[in-house]
């Protein structure tokens, strides 16, 4: 049976998480953090963490979803960050919180979005962290994306629609009320860093056998738009057998499908059971 | 501020239960937030957070909740039933009542939220003041909500429909059906207070209603609790929000 428990942790007690602990904690085998995506708490986009933390927890690993500053259930403290790779302050602080409460000495972080890019550039400077599992993190258009993109362009004329609409001044309808309401609290992602900082940040990672899983979804095929363009992104970088690509066109962003978190789940746990 | 977080409730079916003590005094009052369903629970989260906020400013301890197969309470969605969120919902009041010592509990639900605080205030006289914030009326207009709301493609063969990637099991739909806040009776000293941000068939319900000492009060614009983006936009309706913190 799993237990959870609530942990709060960090100076004054303020960054708030929950531990899923298997039944009996191998402390050879790495536990698994769960970071936040944008401002979503740590229950996760369609209580995605709960159930990864769950299955992971079944499987003998212990998991811990948690909050930065600020989010969920999480105080406020010092959210600064100077660049697009620093890593966030409270990564290290749920490490050492895991590890001090299970005795695990390896971690594998997971993130969704901003949460992906977090875990990148958390295992940069963190080398407990021995695998990364990235949803739709960095993308940088190549030529075989635009070679992609053309000939699906031509043959669907719902394209062409949509293109011409939104070069049209948009008199037909006003704005959504979504849109242009007040109420609407929207995120503002800064830019991806040059792709050579990102690159770069890979090379350290395989030098250092960081093994990924990499999972782009179809939300992303205005950045993303086959299966093995992370490759040709980077291409600079020996691999070597580090990466799993996981390629889900037919999934969204936040995989509100079930059949897509299903199967992304049970992708995920043989990942980590393969390292 | 001091914020407890705890699971109640027996090892298997633990409710994760949030605290947040009133600010700078040892409070008698107090109030349970009732979260809404799926997406929009999601959406309301920071919302939730800073009306939790506001309120034990204004000297309120404040309690928030996950129902049985949402958030950090245990369970999976398409196992549980409505009956399921209200059993949860009297634990919660169950644990107030023999943890502290309360003149008064209030509760304030948004959309299903509403439905279930309404419920819950129908059997326990403990409860002495209800907010139906942009409140569902009853079970049959949640499941028009929800048929409007769902994806048929995520509907698969297990009679789940999926609504905004949250699934809303069969049994949950026949369990909840028959549920009409306006038809149950209340405790002579509830009062209830409709706040809502726009008009549709449930305000139009409430207000026709027999509710005890029901205030209306209109504060637009509407809120759309379900509207989803791949930028992790959420709402924050501060207005709405100051609106309710006012009554207290």
């Amino acid at each position: 049976m799993i237990l959870e428990k609530i942990i709060e942790f960090g100076p004054s007690n303020k960054l708030v998480g929950v531990v899923s602990y298997p039944e009996k904690t191998d402390t050879t085998k790495p536990a698994i953090v769960i970071l936040n995506s944008g401002v979503m708490h740590h229950v996760g986009a369609c209580r995605s963490a709960v159930v990864i933390a769950r299955l992971f927890a079944s499987a003998g690993y212990p998991v811990l979803r948690f909050n930065y500053y600020g989010i969920g259930y999480s105080g406020y403290g010092d959210t600064s960050v100077r660049s697009p790779l620093d890593i966030k302050q409270e990564i290290p602080l749920a490490l050492n919180e895991l590890s001090k409460l299970t005795g695990v000495k390896s971690f594998v972080l997971h993130g969704l979005c901003s949460g992906a890019r977090d875990a990148f550039s958390a295992a940069l400077s963190d080398e407990r962290i021995i695998a990364i599992s990235q949803i739709d993190s960095h993308a940088y258009r190549n030529i075989h994306f635009y070679l992609n993109k053309i000939p699906r362009f031509m043959t669907n004329p719902m394209l062409w629609l949509n293109a011409i609409k939104v070069r049209l001044p948009k008199k037909s309808s006003p704005p959504t009320q979504n849109k242009a309401s007040p109420q609407m609290e929207v995120q503002a992602w800064p830019d991806y860093p040059p792709k050579r900082n990102v690159e770069s940040g890979y090379q350290k990672l395989t030098a250092r056998n960081v093994k990924l899983l990499i999972t782009y979804t179809g939300s992303w095929n205005d950045e993303y738009n086959y299966e093995n363009q992370f490759f040709d992104m980077y291409s600079n970088t020996d691999f070597k057998n580090l990466v799993t690509i996981n390629y889900m066109p037919q999934a969204n962003h936040v995989m509100t499908g079930h059949g897509d978190r299903h199967y992304f789940n049970n992708h995920f746990l043989n990942f980590v059971k393969s390292l | 501020m001091t914020t407890n977080h705890l699971f109640i409730g027996p090892p298997s079916a633990q409710v994760f239960l949030c605290r947040l003590e009133a600010k700078n005094i040892n409070s008698t009052k107090s109030v349970i937030l009732f979260y809404p369903f799926g997406q929009e629970y999601m959406r309301a989260h920071k919302a939730f957070k800073q009306l939790a906020s506001l309120l034990t400013r204004k000297g309120y301890d404040v309690y928030r909740f996950d129902y049985p197969g949402t958030g950090d309470s245990c369970g999976d969605e398409t196992n549980t039933s409505f009956c399921d969120y209200l059993s949860a919902s009297n634990l919660v009041i169950g644990h107030l009542s023999s943890q502290q010592q309360y003149s008064s509990i209030s509760a304030i639900g948004l959309r299903l939220g509403a439905l279930v605080a309404a419920t819950v205030a129908s059997q326990n006289k403990s409860l002495s003041r209800v907010v139906l914030w942009d409140p569902i009326a009853d079970g049959e207009l949640f499941i028009q909500d929800s048929i409007e709301q769902s994806d048929l493609k995520d509907h698969g063969s297990t009679g789940n429909w999926g609504i905004h990637g949250f699934p809303l099991s069969q049994k949950f739909r026949q369990d909840i059906a028959p549920y009409d806040l306006t038809t149950l009776s209340f405790p002579e000293h509830q009062e209830f207070s409709l706040i809502h941000s726009c008009e549709n068939m449930s305000t139009e319900k409430v207000k026709r209603s027999e509710l005890p000492k029901l205030s209306v009060t209109l504060v637009p614009p509407e809120n759309d609790w379900n509207y989803v983006d791949m930028e992790g936009s959420i709402l924050m309706p501060s207005t709405i929000i100051k609106t309710i913190v006012d009554r207290f």
